[in-house]
């Protein structure tokens, strides 16, 4: 029966040399100690619009998203148009980030429904925080992650919304 | 345009180079197999691990036996030794308020069993997603270091089958 490695295990194949690090198998795939970011808590609120950003949590571009978790109270309703993706580093007080790609992770989010969703398994290996740029950005760079309105949120009162995601952090 | 900060964005300002450990915690996984019997009386608490008070669930997994129609909360109990029985509830729904687990025959893995809806990995919810045991279980601030807890599922409502309950919780450990 014929095999198919993985870019992985082909990464590791072409350099024999290479020992299986944790490093070395996060070249070409996801390996390698889970890590958890999550946003704490925020309001959706009626007032909110398209075009909102939601800024949830910052971290290094070496960074491989694996999951989303996405929780709420019953009875959040009419938040279905959400997009996942991110920006660059900043001072969210000042309001100066540059949108890098506010779609790359997910887009049409309903955060009224209770979700866990594979990005690894939905992106594939694409899904590299510099998977968006030919090079990957210089060492230390972060980005921040960020959900952004492309729907009008109409929930009945402010509703409580609160996103996890676990990630790998590759070289 | 206007943006809304999230709690850990409004952290990391006020701290912009010192990253809490609640945002990047490392993700721990237990696991635990219960012989459920049939027809167990409302109210029976199923322990299933001891865990640290600093605990942070992020979500659950099931495997479950067909053919019940039975509900549980998961909740915290003062750790103790469980032959003797001299446990102390501390909040018995603090990670799960009303888990019903409809019946659905599950053949290998863990799969959640979650509104009646088959998932892997159901997130906590919103009250316990991501906050510290204690926390959830609504104390005012935070035990001695090196408290734990016991994680236990307690019957509320319909009627249990017998067969092995898979448990299997994710979280991370932080302050």
């Amino acid at each position: 029966m014929a095999n198919t490695p993985s870019p992985a295990i082909q990464r590791i194949l072409e350099s024999p040399g290479n020992k299986l690090t944790q490093s070395g198998l996060a070249r070409g795939g996801l390996a390698g100690v889970v890590y958890f970011a999550w946003s704490g808590r925020f309001n959706v609120v009626p007032t909110d619009a398209i075009g909102r950003i939601y800024p949830l949590f910052r971290l290094p571009s070496s960074a491989m998203a694996v999951e989303i978790l996405l929780t709420n109270p019953s009875g959040a309703v009419n938040m279905t148009g959400f997009d996942l993706g991110l920006y660059r580093a900043g001072d969210w007080s000042l309001e100066d980030q540059a949108e890098v790609d506010s779609n790359c992770f997910l887009s049409g989010i309903d955060l009224g429904t209770v979700q866990r969703r594979s990005l690894a398994m939905e992106h594939g290996s694409g899904n590299v925080f510099s998977g968006f740029a030919a090079v990957a950005p210089r060492p230390g760079t972060e980005f921040d992650v960020c959900l952004t309105a492309t729907a009008d949120p109409a929930p009945i009162g402010n509703v409580v919304v609160a996103v996890g995601m676990l990630y790998v952090v590759g070289i | 345009m206007a943006k809304t900060l999230s709690d850990a964005m409004a952290n990391l300002l006020a701290s912009p180079r010192v990253l809490s450990e609640q945002i990047h915690g490392v993700v721990y996984w237990s696991q635990a197999t219960v012989a459920l019997t049939a027809g167990l009386a409302d109210g029976h608490i199923l322990p299933l691990f001891r865990l640290p008070a600093q605990t942070r669930s992020l979500a659950l997994f099931l495997s479950y036996p067909g053919g019940g129609n039975d509900g549980y909360d998961m909740g915290l109990y003062h750790s103790g030794d469980w032959l003797q029985a001299d446990q102390q509830v501390l909040s018995a729904a603090a990670i799960i308020d009303e888990l019903a687990l409809l019946g659905t025959t599950i053949s290998g893995g863990l799969v959640g069993a979650w509104s009646g809806s088959d998932q892997p990995g159901v997130p906590a919810g919103i009250a316990s997603f991501g906050v510290p045991f204690w926390q959830a279980a609504g104390l005012p601030s935070a035990p001695r270091a090196g408290t734990t807890y016991d994680v236990c599922m307690t019957k509320t409502t319909g009627t249990s089958v017998a067969g092995s309950l898979v448990v299997g919780l994710q979280y991370v450990v932080g302050a």
